[in-house]
């Protein structure tokens, strides 16, 4: 006769076992951990090139394949006064501007702009760039939305990819993560004292340059993302200025994977808050307060000074200021190209089948849109350096900037906006858009005052010099 | 997501709303999508505010008055509606898709001529004042003009077009005044995506 299962011992076994697979997945996570300090220390990552490399055949084997975004070489070009009175006008303007019109105000006037009106009601190019682009092959996430209905064998596939995503993430990229955010600190710490000891030191200098690209390619690890530099010989040097399209706070990240940057950008809370100030310890960057303008003047004679010290790191800024979908690029914000530096232009594309990059930050926090971009398959994104450029003579410095912003979207593909990027956020843009009513309604105007030159009536000759008066006060 | 609509159209919906606006099924998810975007709260309407979001009509100078056309109830047209769902939204689009025929074109070209008209008749009478022309040239021209010369230019432009001299325009007469314009070319879109 057997005896009685003793229940004390099946508990034993059962923390037996446990303490295996803890024990397991410690040496797991050293033995992960240790790779990918290997491939940051070296920049090899072998193992992420070859799962991109598999990604790429499971969505050709399944039919989605893995397009590469195609390239929309559209323009929509500033009208040249436009540029004058700072970048700002809308393509209305340019449409309406070679009507021909016939007398005076007639009532068919308002048939162009009530056309535009409803145009832009069906579709409109602006917010299209604040929101999600929508693929065209479905990358097996059902976040992407995805229009036709799926079949069962889909269904099936669907679940399987969450499942495999999920485990990625919970056993290789959260450890990484974790491990990346705390080395981080650690050699923040450490550069912090090596720094106050030896001040002026050149080789401290490249060691901490050195190190910090290690830190930020740990963190790029737990996106697993894939960087492919283009035109390396092109990349920003000491002492100049970097200017990128922005598309999400990660854009930091892709770019620190290859050079050492000091950064300038809106003060944030939260985990971003806990990374700028650990960044700050041992570097110099420039964190400021978007609201307050004593803020902004800091930061104009901030960067000044900086740039004085052709030693210093360069400097990377988004002229954007604001996150768009890596469509568009809306107009550049003329603040970094007054500095008389080298302008170093950088464009960042993300191949969109792996992830979404673009944090819509109105509706998601940082840790939501991280958590997304960790449970998504990669980052993948190429980073082309254009060649440097300086303020060619008699050049203003917003034309400086549509120059270099024109650029970056002829090399990116992008659709080149002229829209301010503050419009994403719609509270206190209502300046900006009088002023932008204001350019239509001059239009309009200029258009009328022709028909009334054309038939100069007498009592109407007083309006004329009226609105060429408000013309010069503008 | 926040913009994905968790709400979708039914099969019956689709066929609803192929019968009533000639919309085939790309376009009307097409469009559904577009009302989802706009509606920004997934509230299941749409209200002047939402409109006015779209910062290409807020920087039309008669965006307000185009909006406020989208926003007239349809069984009277006297009266205002404070939403719009997708349903209306969808059915005052259809007046502009290129391939409604309707019955025969030239109703549906008065159809969308009566929409202009509506853009000027602000008092929502039916018939346009000088009131009427005066508020729509001031949206076009802004603070540039004094007001009085804003009267005298709409009061030459009311000359011309008041036929019958009753000091209003009919939607006769506005009929007349647009006669030269291609309407079925100025105010059709293609609907499917390009």
């Amino acid at each position: 006769m057997l005896p009685p299962p003793d229940p004390s011992s099946l508990l034993n076994d059962i923390e037996e076992y446990a303490f295996l697979i803890l024990r397991f997945m410690f040496s797991f996570w050293s033995l992960l951990i240790s790779y990918n300090m290997i491939s940051a220390f070296t920049n090899l990552c072998l193992f992420r090139r070859i799962y991109i490399g598999l990604l790429r055949r499971m969505y050709r084997l399944f039919g989605f394949k893995a397009k590469r975004s195609v390239v929309k070489n559209k323009t929509v070009r500033f009208q040249d006064d436009i540029i004058d009175n700072g970048g700002v006008g809308s393509t209305l303007t340019r449409r309406r501007s070679n009507k021909s019109f016939k007398g005076e105000f007639q009532i068919g006037d308002i048939v162009d702009y009530v056309h535009d009106g409803i145009e832009v009601i069906i579709e409109d190019e602006v917010t299209k760039c604040f929101s999600t682009e929508d693929v065209e092959e479905w990358n097996l996430m059902s976040r992407t939305r995805f229009k036709e209905n799926l079949g069962l064998k889909m269904e099936l596939l669907l679940i399987l990819s969450v499942i495999f995503r999920f485990t990625i993430f919970l056993l290789i990229r959260l450890p990484i993560g974790i491990a990346s955010l705390l080395w981080l600190i650690i050699t923040m710490v450490v550069l912090s004292i090596i720094r106050f000891l030896f001040p002026h030191s050149r080789t401290v200098k490249q060691i901490e340059r050195y190190c910090v690209m290690v830190c930020s390619r740990l963190i790029a690890a737990a996106f697993s993302a894939v960087v492919n530099i283009q035109h390396a010989e092109n990349r920003a040097k000491l002492g100049s200025v970097c200017v990128a399209n922005h598309t999400t706070p990660v854009d930091i990240i892709m770019l620190a994977v290859d050079n050492c940057f000091t950064l300038v950008g809106q003060r944030h809370g939260g985990i971003m808050g806990v990374v700028q100030v650990a960044c700050s310890l041992a570097q110099e960057h420039i964190w400021f307060e978007r609201k307050i303008a004593s803020d902004r003047r800091m930061v104009a004679s901030r960067l000044k000074e900086f740039l004085s010290n052709p030693m210093n790191n360069p400097i990377l800024i988004f002229p954007e200021g604001t996150c768009i979908n890596n469509t568009s690029v809306f107009m550049f914000k003329k603040g970094c190209f007054e500095l008389g530096a080298t302008i170093f232009p950088v464009v960042i594309k993300y191949h969109r089948e792996f992830a979404d990059p673009y944090w819509n930050s109105q509706e998601q926090s940082m840790v939501t849109y991280l958590a997304m971009l960790m449970t998504s398959w990669a980052i993948v994104c190429d980073i082309d350096y254009l060649n440097p450029t300086t303020l060619k003579e008699g050049e203003t410095a917003i034309e400086f900037a549509n120059r270099v912003k024109a650029d970056i979207c002829r090399r990116g593909g992008l659709v080149d906006l002229p829209w301010d990027g503050m419009i994403k956020r719609p509270a206190g843009t209502e300046s900006y858009l009088n002023k932008l009513i204001e350019e239509e309604r001059r239009t309009y105007l200029e258009e009328l005052l022709d028909k009334e030159d054309n038939e100069s009536d007498d009592d109407e000759g007083g309006l004329v010099m009226r609105a060429n008066r408000d013309r010069e006060r503008q | 997501m926040g913009n994905s609509s968790s709400i979708n159209l039914t099969e019956e919906d689709y066929e609803q709303i192929r019968a009533e606006t000639g919309f085939d099924n790309s376009q009307i998810r097409r469009l559904y999508s577009r009302f989802s975007h706009l509606d920004k709260r997934s509230k299941g309407y749409l209200t002047r505010q939402d409109l006015m979001l779209i910062p290409d009509l807020a920087i039309n100078p008669l965006g307000t008055r185009i909006i406020d056309v989208f926003f007239l109830d349809e069984e009277n047209s006297s009266r205002v509606v404070e939403e719009v769902n997708f349903r209306q939204f969808i059915r005052t689009l259809a007046l502009f898709h290129n391939k409604n025929k309707g019955d025969g074109t030239t109703s549906c070209d008065e159809k969308r001529i009566e929409f202009l008209f509506k853009i000027y008749d602000k008092d929502r009478d039916g018939k346009l004042s000088k009131d009427d022309l005066a508020h729509v040239l001031s949206c076009l021209v802004g603070h540039h003009i004094a007001q009085e010369q804003v009267y005298s230019i709409v009061k030459r432009t009311m000359r011309e077009a008041d036929i019958n001299e009753d000091q209003f325009i009919s939607l006769e007469e506005f009929k007349q005044a647009l006669k030269d314009i291609d309407i079925q070319n100025k105010m059709t879109f293609n609907f499917s995506r390009t």
